[in-house]
């Protein structure tokens, strides 16, 4: 009974946050106004009329950052597994996350040292290096 | 008269007792309806709130013209939102842009359904609590990505892939942080979580997660000094920058409803949820406790946003990849180290 309970106020409380996700989109749409524009289809660039579309290449940085969150976040997932059993898995148990995390530690150590979690440009990176170089 | 009451009496008893074995749920469907349209309408006020509270902090005054101390504010510019034209660009794509603001509202509501109000009161109870959390802060990247990129403008597409990549390298190590709370409970569930903590709260022994959880709270939200999405000094509006009406108000009170749930999530994980003296005696009181510490938090994120200036992006990115992350997998092995040793195997 108690899980019942528990799964249909769950179930209930899902199907009303829809609703009132619903019922502020369908009430906007029924009591807006409706007005023309002579720029009103451009996109907003600050009032500059745009140049190209905004279908443009982005920093493979991003995609970087990207694949780290699939490494790092899979890697996580297992120790959220070890979080929950920790006691039953022991110091075996503890041993084992210790050389898992070692490895988790040293792979983000080799991201920092090649420097795929810096920013920067490169440009500006050797900016850097040739003024400690002329204050030294 | 008597008689008329018996008569009534009688014509009802019939329906009383078809409805018999229906009123659990009857009682905890309305019990759920008002957490959430309380909860709504909380976030909704947090606007009012913020406007206050940074016009305290900054010598100026806020709203303070419609209604007592300008609570009729929030209304008048619901209202007033409702009535906007519902402006779908025709250079945008269409479903996924109506579809965007929707997922980031119902998002942060449905994280609000595992956090326990107090010892009886709560939405649902699932043992799979902060698994459901994180999912969800998971899910919600997608309203801000597919925000920024259905839009079709530069500013746009800009502060959605800035965002989407900000908020899951902040993720990596929220859940992380996490694990700590969950290993000294031993239990996703964050009812075991509260309960664990009747002793002391989780953020004395969990001080380490506790400083990684703030800014990934913060970053979750996506909330100064954490907007660099929406950083209006060079991205316009970032992700919502094409959206107007009622659809621009979804994202703007989403920010707030997420406000509410972390806060709700940080009182639960971190500072004893409902406990306080008092609070077993009278399960009443801890849903005051509850509320009490939820508005400290709620409050705590505006003083944030009036004192802290914004970082630069590469500095958001490198506080959260080197310093939060290392701290939070060093926190992790402390505390199966002192978990194991407390219980002696």
């Amino acid at each position: 009974m108690g899980d019942t309970l528990n799964l249909f106020s769950l179930a209930f409380y899902v199907i009303c946050v829809f609703g009132i996700c619903g019922l502020m989109i369908g009430m906007s749409w029924l009591l807006g106004g409706r007005a023309r524009g002579r720029a009103k289809e451009e996109p907003f660039e600050s009032g500059v009329v745009g140049v190209g579309s905004a279908r443009m290449r982005m920093s493979a940085k991003f995609y970087l950052v990207a694949m780290f969150f699939v490494i790092f976040d899979a890697e996580a997932l297992f120790l959220y597994a070890w979080a929950v059993s920790v006691k039953e898995a022991g110091w075996a148990g503890f041993a084992e996350a210790v050389i898992f995390i070692t490895i988790l530690l040293a792979g983000l150590v080799y991201l920092w040292r090649i420097g795929a979690l810096e920013w920067a440009p490169d440009s500006r990176k050797r900016l850097k290096q040739q003024q400690q170089s002329e204050t030294k | 008269m008597s008689g008329f009451l018996a008569k009534l009496q009688a014509w009802f008893a019939p329906i009383m007792a078809w409805l018999e074995p229906w009123l659990p749920f009857i009682f905890t469907a309305l019990t759920t309806l008002a957490i959430l349209l309380i909860m709504v309408i909380v976030a909704a006020y947090m606007i009012w709130l913020e406007r206050r509270l940074l016009g305290l902090w900054q010598d100026r005054y806020g709203p303070n013209r419609v209604g007592p101390f300008g609570l009729g504010q929030v209304v008048a510019d619901m209202l007033k939102i409702f009535f906007k034209e519902d402006w779908v660009p025709s250079f945008v794509d269409k479903p996924t842009f109506i579809i965007a603001p929707v997922i980031a509202m119902s998002m942060m509501m449905l994280g609000f359904a595992v956090i326990p109000l107090s010892p009886t009161l709560g939405v649902a109870d699932l043992n799979i609590g902060v698994l459901f959390f994180l999912a969800i802060a998971g899910l919600s990247v997608y309203a801000v990505m597919l925000g920024g990129w259905s839009s079709n403008s530069k500013y746009a597409l800009l502060g959605g892939i800035r965002s989407t990549a900000q908020t899951i390298s902040y993720e990596v190590f929220m859940g992380l942080a996490l694990m700590g709370v969950v290993m000294q409970a031993g239990s996703f569930s964050l009812r075991d979580i509260v309960n664990a903590q009747a002793g002391m709260w989780n953020v004395i022994p969990q001080f380490l997660a506790f400083l990684a959880w703030v800014p990934a709270a913060l970053a979750v939200t996506h909330r100064t000094p954490f907007d660099l999405p929406e950083a209006e000094s060079e991205l316009v509006q970032g992700y919502h920058t094409e959206y107007s009406g009622m659809k621009f108000g979804m994202f703007m009170v989403s920010e707030y409803v997420g406000i509410v749930m972390v806060s709700g999530l940080t009182t639960t994980l971190f500072f004893g949820g409902w406990h306080g003296p008092g609070a077993e005696q009278y399960p009443i009181l801890g849903l005051v406790w509850f509320c009490a510490k939820t508005f400290l938090f709620m409050c705590s994120y505006i003083l944030v946003r009036a004192a802290l200036p914004r970082p630069r992006y590469d500095q958001i990115m490198a506080a959260g990849w080197k310093f939060c992350l290392p701290l939070t997998l060093v926190n992790l092995l402390l505390t199966a180290a002192v978990v194991l040793w407390n219980s002696g195997v």
